[in-house]
């Protein structure tokens, strides 16, 4: 069942899930930047113009990005809650496996395969992000339309008994940190291990 | 003789927004309302819109609930004021790939998309460097893309390389490198058909999202003020929003920025049942007036 942004933002995620909401952040960043990398690629085979900034390393780099994450991703630890969100993030992950061995391959000419590929990873992620506050497709932090508000992920507070805990104050797309900075991720980490 | 009518179009808004992002300097001079709008023309049997909106289903409540944007309504609705389906829209130019520009991309079934292929390239380029950039990218849509890759495959994604003159008859599309995006697009409407047109539109994106941007605050001493953010350069903006201004003639209030919350005020409008407005620049000759 999915987790409910007002469940984060209240502090009453437990703590395995707030765990794992912290260990697939940069999963969900690698795959969401293999996504792009693909995307280009198939932009550039389609529209036939070249690629003037990055060459044909497209592919390449959606292979490293995914790469570094698929070791974390088979080994991550799944709360019971967390299972639906993590069968979307594995959709993705196999169609964008899919995707890289479809654009080395010379099998796909029209890029239909491809396509496929891509819609079906950006589906999964979408989908992954509706269901579990913590990650995002797109960083609305630094956004100029959308920049009207001050941001805090995370500030220790102190329970009723005086315990100190995390509390994810927004966990909306904007600061669904899948490139979230270090001192916000070492903030939660800290707030976390107080709440331990 | 003017070929086509254009309207700017409110969709949402944000209440209280900071000055600052408006326009680079005043860092302490409060707020202003920040209408998020698409621009409609039509004439010459083309129905063209310039932007699309966001994808409310995907952002609308985080929107709402942390930035305060309020009162979002859909294409469908919006259009309808001017009497225009999503299915009408024949053309659609993307200024930049920012999610309130391009969002709505999936909204329009029969139009063709047109792009700078530098507002693609770069982007994906950004990503390639690292979390520590991420103000880079900041505000685009990685489904954006994949849409992009399904349009340009049907052949609806025109990616342009740069400037290019009578996209469609007298409307051309210019690039503005590294101002506010990587590749910024503005779109140059010469109304009179003429290639040295006496009646020119500009339709900026967010080159400018207010007159100040082309005045400063002082009515006394005016000057160009970028606005308060950009990927590339102030200078580049700068050089922009002048170029803008001389391609009009001087009259900088033919230049368009659709973040601006007095353009109801400057140009005949009215205000609908939602609470929306829709502003007038121009009609076509025989388009009756959607405002009167």
């Amino acid at each position: 069942m999915p987790i409910s942004d007002e469940a984060a933002a209240d502090g009453s995620l437990p703590e395995p899930v707030l765990r794992y909401i912290i260990a697939i952040r940069p999963i969900h960043d690698g795959l969401r930047r293999a996504l792009i990398h693909l995307s280009g690629f198939a932009l550039e085979q389609i529209t036939k113009t070249g690629h003037r900034f990055i060459g044909h390393g497209l592919v390449e780099s959606a292979r490293l990005a995914f790469a570094e994450i698929s070791d974390g991703l088979r080994s991550i630890t799944v709360p019971d809650a967390s299972t639906h969100h993590m069968t979307h993030l594995r959709g993705a992950a196999t169609a964008i496996e899919s995707g890289i061995r479809t654009a080395l391959s010379i099998t796909d000419p029209e890029g239909d395969r491809l396509l496929h590929a891509l819609e079906q990873a950006n589906h999964h992620l979408r989908a992954a992000n509706r269901c579990l506050p913590g990650t995002t497709n797109v960083d609305l932090t630094q956004s100029c339309c959308a920049g009207a508000a001050s941001h805090t992920t995370v500030r220790p507070t102190k329970t009723p008994n005086g315990r100190r805990h995390g509390q994810l104050l927004d966990l909306g797309p904007g600061l669904r940190g899948s490139q979230q900075i270090p001192a916000e991720r070492d903030a939660l980490r800290t707030a976390i291990s107080r709440h331990t | 003789m003017a070929n086509y009518s254009i309207w700017v179009l409110d969709y949402a808004a944000v209440n209280k927004f900071p000055q600052s992002v408006m326009l680079y300097g005043p860092q302490y001079h409060g707020i202003r309302n920040l209408p998020y709008a698409y621009v409609l023309m039509k004439g010459k049997g083309e129905v063209i819109l310039v932007d699309t909106g966001y994808d409310h289903k995907e952002y609308g409540k985080y929107l709402a609930d942390l930035y305060g944007v309020s009162n979002f309504h859909p294409a469908r609705e919006v259009l309808a004021e001017c009497g225009v389906k999503p299915e009408d829209v024949t053309t659609v130019f993307i200024t930049h790939a920012h999610f309130d520009h391009m969002g709505g991309l999936d909204l329009f079934p029969n139009a063709k998309f047109y792009i700078q292929k530098r507002e693609l390239d770069k982007w994906v380029w950004a990503l390639t460097l690292g979390p520590e950039f991420r103000f880079l990218v900041g505000a685009a849509d990685p489904s954006d893309i994949v849409k992009a890759v399904r349009f340009a495959k049907e052949g609806r994604m025109i990616v342009v390389d740069g400037d290019r003159e009578d996209v469609l008859p007298g409307i051309d599309l210019h690039l503005a490198a590294d101002t506010h995006t990587y590749g910024s697009m503005y779109v140059t409407v010469r109304n009179d058909g003429a290639r040295e047109s006496a009646d020119s539109w500009i339709l900026a994106g967010d080159l400018a999202y207010t007159y100040d941007n082309f005045t400063g605050l002082d009515k006394d001493d005016k000057y160009l003020v970028p606005i308060g953010l950009a990927v590339g350069s102030q200078s580049n903006l700068l050089f922009t929003s002048a170029a803008m201004v001389k391609a009009v003639g001087g009259d900088h209030k033919r230049v368009i920025p659709v973040h601006e919350d007095r353009l109801k005020t400057m140009f005949p409008s009215r205000t609908t049942t939602a609470g929306l407005h829709v502003v007038e620049l121009t009609l076509a000759d025989g388009e009756p007036s959607k405002v009167s």
